[in-house]
């Protein structure tokens, strides 16, 4: 086990720095650069641009260096200190952006996911023991539309109804008394009037998949001799399915935690981007189109190693929870 | 240099007498304040008003901010309320962006006249026009309290703009003649108050850059907060002690210049949070706030008072929600969460809102004119393809482009039939007239398809490349391709990214855009019209010809070079007197003649959201200029 782990830790760090490459070209694919949006938005709004100040800022916003040395730069602050850099957009340090956004992102995405499981599982394994009943056949219609139904509109559709019959906006998480408010049980309470929406709207693709997933998994388990013999040894019902159809049932769901993390810190970044949330999926997405790159090549850069840490994780869990894993050894890759 | 002598003692002695008489007539007045910042008075943490205001302050009444045609009930108004904007980016909103712009000299509305002091106290321009001398208002203070002197304008010049670290090229606005090879300006500090600009060649246009008829041109280049931005400079300040600022944004030592650039907050970066703690001189100044807002409060040491001695501003904050999706800004607008926006309404919008203005708690105002002609059509002359060139540089085919265009029709579709015709470009529709003129000029050949061919023999295509900055800029270029395929051109139409239209633009690949067009409404500023001054047409080459002094790039063709001329001339001459009006004439003969772009109308309605007690909102005017004097706007 212990050499499963170090071999898995070895693989990764590569695996980062490929990321970090890829995350700061990917941001300079797109034709000109941050200026260059830059400049045309500040014509737009009035702003006389000659030369001189073409020139300033392409020296004060470090676009005059060769690639490869911005990104040493980058990758040299990244490491030594910690410093992801500075945004354009906002001339502020990337980790400051960061840091006041992953509060509410995580408190979303977590909620949702809580909300995700804890109607899921129950309606998983409820449609799976109660094969082709109504119950089942109404869940499984729903869960189809709600796999099929993408997270934007149903956002929109919803901010919509509600508008229409009760007269109040959602836009964004506060109310406008509450803005600039600090923390107390009236901005909670204003909050939690505005949260379940999203929570909602990100959970409920989340949950039609899950149900899907966790009726075939168990549909497949219960029908096993295992459970016969278990069944016929006079085991209690609940025993017999939370204690080891349930447990096979999961492994898919461990798996994929891998894709969780990311998808904890930038998840559902359509759904925000409606809602007007101020989260890191949107922060994410005004980045790239300004090209504003240290901002957005920062959040790439820890989204790709999120996932890369959150496989490990995923790994090592399905190895601790499930003996027929076996760790890969050489004997066996050999042949 | 000694009729120089001379005439500076005779502007000391004014000056000083002036400031005598002034001083005197307003010390006995007592100024009133805003009720917060009267409790702060009273908890000791700020000093009375009398000592927050200058000696002078800048005295707000009738016909002083905006003209007395356009706001004939001016009153003076109460304290209180909050201004609410919205805005799509998340570091900059126009609208707080003009609030809060403050120039050294100033006009009611951006008008050409009666030029004034604004945070100049006074000014003296020689009679030819190389010498300027300012004088700042008496006890006048940053928004931290510290005294505005002539050694922060001595800072602005000699550390900022000389420095070659922070400033490398030196701006062609502070050089002779405004010309990008002439040779800087001198400053020279006469006392505490009273410093002189000094060209080398006549440079009467100077005038707009401190802030005459132009919103943005601001004193920032002039005058920085030196206390608060010398622990920034090296000159000042050890590398040791900037070192935590420089590690916090990831700089190397020799990279200080770019923290300072950052702290040293300019008019454009105004609203990113870089510009909190920094002092300035505006009516409201930045403050904290949540990430998806921008705040700025009232500035305890703003200079302006009313007729009754009431320091403005009268409103206490003024913020703008940030929305991330243009999808957004209708639902921002009908929850009641703005009551003062220009440039995020769109037109097909305003009836929605109009229904909707109880729910809004705000009116929309559809009195005010947008200060420009919204958007034109541009050609560049200079593309390298040669039977373009041929083609484009005949006056006829500019003359039967600009008569294919239905603007009556264009104003009704876009702008619900509130534009107005151009006063400087020719616009009448003839489609007749156009078809003559193409055929004249040999394009009377039709392919297949019926469209016209060109001198090489090949069918003459007219594509139109652009990005959208505007809701209704697609709607605007298809109709521009209807209309000039009726004269038989095929005109095509592209649609980019910002990015790659200033991308193609550089290569010189455009053939022709659509784009904004600040009009006439400044005429002696014929440099806005210079190719890519501000707007989006003509070739790079030709700017670098110019900026070279001719050494690199590519001539102009000889009407282009008309213009050149003509604006250098016209740089060289006040624009409050009557020989600029002679300039606006010959500027206006230049484009009658030679129709360089194609505005769609001359002006629109502006529609605006606010509140509806609003008081000393303009009746008519420009919906900017209303908006910049948001100083003297309060809730009734």
């Amino acid at each position: 086990m212990l050499n499963y782990i170090i071999r898995r830790l070895s693989i990764m760090i590569p695996e980062i720095f490929l990321i970090s490459i890829i995350a700061f070209i990917v941001i300079q694919l797109p034709p000109g650069d941050f200026l260059t949006t830059y400049i045309m938005r500040l014509q737009a709004s009035g702003v006389a641009i000659n030369q001189t100040i073409i020139d300033t800022l392409t020296r004060q916003y470090g676009l005059d260096r060769p690639i490869y040395v911005q990104y040493f730069m980058w990758m040299k602050n990244i490491i030594l200190y910690g410093n992801f850099g500075t945004s354009f957009t906002w001339n502020m340090p990337v980790t400051e952006i960061i840091k006041e956004r992953l509060p509410m992102t995580l408190i979303i995405s977590i909620a949702s996911l809580i909300f995700t499981w804890m109607v899921a599982f129950p309606i998983g394994i409820y449609s799976a023991t109660h094969q082709y009943s109504p119950f089942d056949h109404f869940f499984t219609l729903l869960s189809f539309i709600g796999v099929s139904m993408p997270g934007f509109l149903l956002a929109l559709v919803a901010i919509w109804f509600l508008y229409k019959y009760t007269g109040y906006a959602i836009i964004g998480l506060f109310s406008l008394e509450f803005l600039n408010q600090p923390w107390s049980f009236a901005k909670l309470a204003d909050m939690l009037k505005n949260v379940w929406l999203p929570i909602i709207v990100i959970g409920i693709a989340g949950i039609a998949g899950l149900v899907r997933v966790i009726r075939a998994m168990m549909l497949d388990e219960i029908k096993k001799q295992y459970v016969t013999t278990a069944r016929a040894k006079g085991l209690p019902e609940y025993k017999i399915l939370f204690k080891y159809p349930l447990r096979v049932a999961v492994n898919p769901i461990i798996s994929t935690i891998g894709w969780l993390l990311p998808s904890l810190v930038s998840g559902e970044s359509i759904v925000a981007i409606v809602i007007n949330l101020q989260t890191i999926g949107p922060a994410l997405l005004t980045a790239s189109l300004a090209q504003d790159m240290y901002l957005a090549g920062s959040i790439v850069f820890i989204l790709g190693t999120l996932t890369v840490i959150g496989m490990f994780i995923s790994d090592l869990l399905l190895a601790w929870l499930d003996p027929r894993i076996r760790y890969g050894d050489r004997q066996e890759r050999g042949s | 240099m000694k009729k120089l002598l001379v005439v500076s003692l005779v502007l000391i002695l004014v000056f000083s007498l002036t400031l005598g008489s002034v001083s005197i007539s307003f010390s006995q007045k007592k100024y009133k304040e805003a009720p917060m910042l009267a409790e702060l008075v009273k908890q000791g943490k700020l000093p009375p008003v009398e000592q927050r205001l200058p000696e002078e302050p800048f005295v707000v009444g009738p016909g002083v901010l905006v003209d007395k045609n356009d706001l004939p009930n001016w009153e003076v108004g109460q304290y209180g309320g909050v201004f609410r904007s919205v805005c799509l980016n998340p570091d900059l909103d126009w609208n707080l962006r003009d609030a809060v712009m403050e120039n050294l000299l100033c006009t009611p509305a951006f008008k050409t006249k009666p030029l004034m002091g604004n945070i100049a106290a006074e000014f003296k321009v020689s009679a030819d026009n190389k010498i300027f001398t300012i004088r700042l208002r008496k006890g006048l203070k940053w928004s931290d309290g510290v005294p505005v002197t002539t050694d922060d304008v001595r800072f602005a010049y000699e550390d900022v703009l000389l420095n070659k670290d922070i400033t490398p090229i030196f701006p062609s606005d502070y050089r002779g003649a405004g010309d990008p090879g002439g040779t800087p300006m001198k400053l020279k500090i006469v006392d505490k108050y009273t410093f002189r600009i000094t060209f080398d060649k006549p440079y009467g246009r100077f005038l707009v850059v401190l802030g005459l008829g132009s919103r943005w041109a601001t004193y920032h280049a002039l005058l920085k907060p030196s206390h608060y931005l010398k622990q920034f400079h090296t000159k000042y300040t050890s590398i040791e002690k900037i070192r935590p600022y420089l590690k916090e944004y990831g700089y190397s030592d020799q990279e200080w210049w770019r923290l300072f650039l950052i702290k040293d907050v300019i008019l454009w970066d105004i609203c990113k949070e870089s510009g909190i703690g920094r002092p300035t001189l505006g009516p409201w100044v930045r403050v904290d706030s949540p990430t998806n807002v921008m705040a700025f409060e009232r500035n305890p040491y703003y200079y302006k008072v009313d007729t009754e001695g009431n320091q403005l501003p009268y409103v206490d904050r003024y913020e703008s929600i940030i929305v991330t999706n243009p999808a957004n800004l209708p639902m921002a607008i009908l929850s009641g969460k703005v009551n003062l926006n220009r440039d995020m309404i769109d037109w097909d919008k305003v009836s929605l809102y109009r229904e909707n203005e109880q729910k809004i708690g705000a009116k929309i105002d559809l009195n005010l004119m947008t200060h420009n002609a919204p958007i034109a059509l541009f050609i560049n002359y200079g593309n390298p393809d040669a039977v373009w060139r041929k083609v484009v540089n005949d006056v006829r085919f500019r003359k039967a482009i600009n008569m294919s265009i239905d603007r009556k029709q264009l104003s009704d579709i876009l702008y619900l039939g509130t534009g107005k015709p151009s006063r400087w470009f020719p616009s009448d529709y003839n489609l007749k007239e156009a078809n003559r003129l193409l055929d004249e000029m040999g394009m009377s050949k039709r392919d297949a398809e019926g469209y016209r061919i060109g001198p090489d023999g090949k069918t003459f295509e007219f594509p139109i490349v652009y990005c959208v900055q505007g809701g209704y800029w697609e709607r605007a270029v298809e109709l521009l391709v209807e209309y000039i395929q009726k004269t038989g051109i095929k005109a095509t139409m592209k649609m980019v990214t910002m990015n790659l239209m200033g991308e193609m633009q550089n290569a010189n690949q455009i053939k022709a855009t659509i784009d904004w067009l600040d009009d006439v409404n400044w005429p002696y500023i014929m440099y806005d019209y210079r190719p890519l001054s501000r707007t989006g047409w003509g070739s790079p080459l030709w700017n670098l010809y110019y900026a070279t002094g001719g050494k690199e790039g590519e001539k102009p063709p000889e009407w282009i070079a008309d213009l050149y001329k003509l604006d250098a001339d016209a740089r060289a001459i006040n624009p409050s007197t009557q020989r600029a009006e002679l300039f606006e004439k010959k500027f206006a003969k230049w484009i009658k003649e030679n129709i360089p772009m194609f505005p769609l109308i001359g002006q629109a309605v502006d529609p605006m959201i606010v509140p509806s007690n609003l008081g000393n909102w303009a009746r008519s005017g420009y919906a900017s200029a209303a908006q910049f004097a948001a100083e003297q706007l309060f809730f009734k």
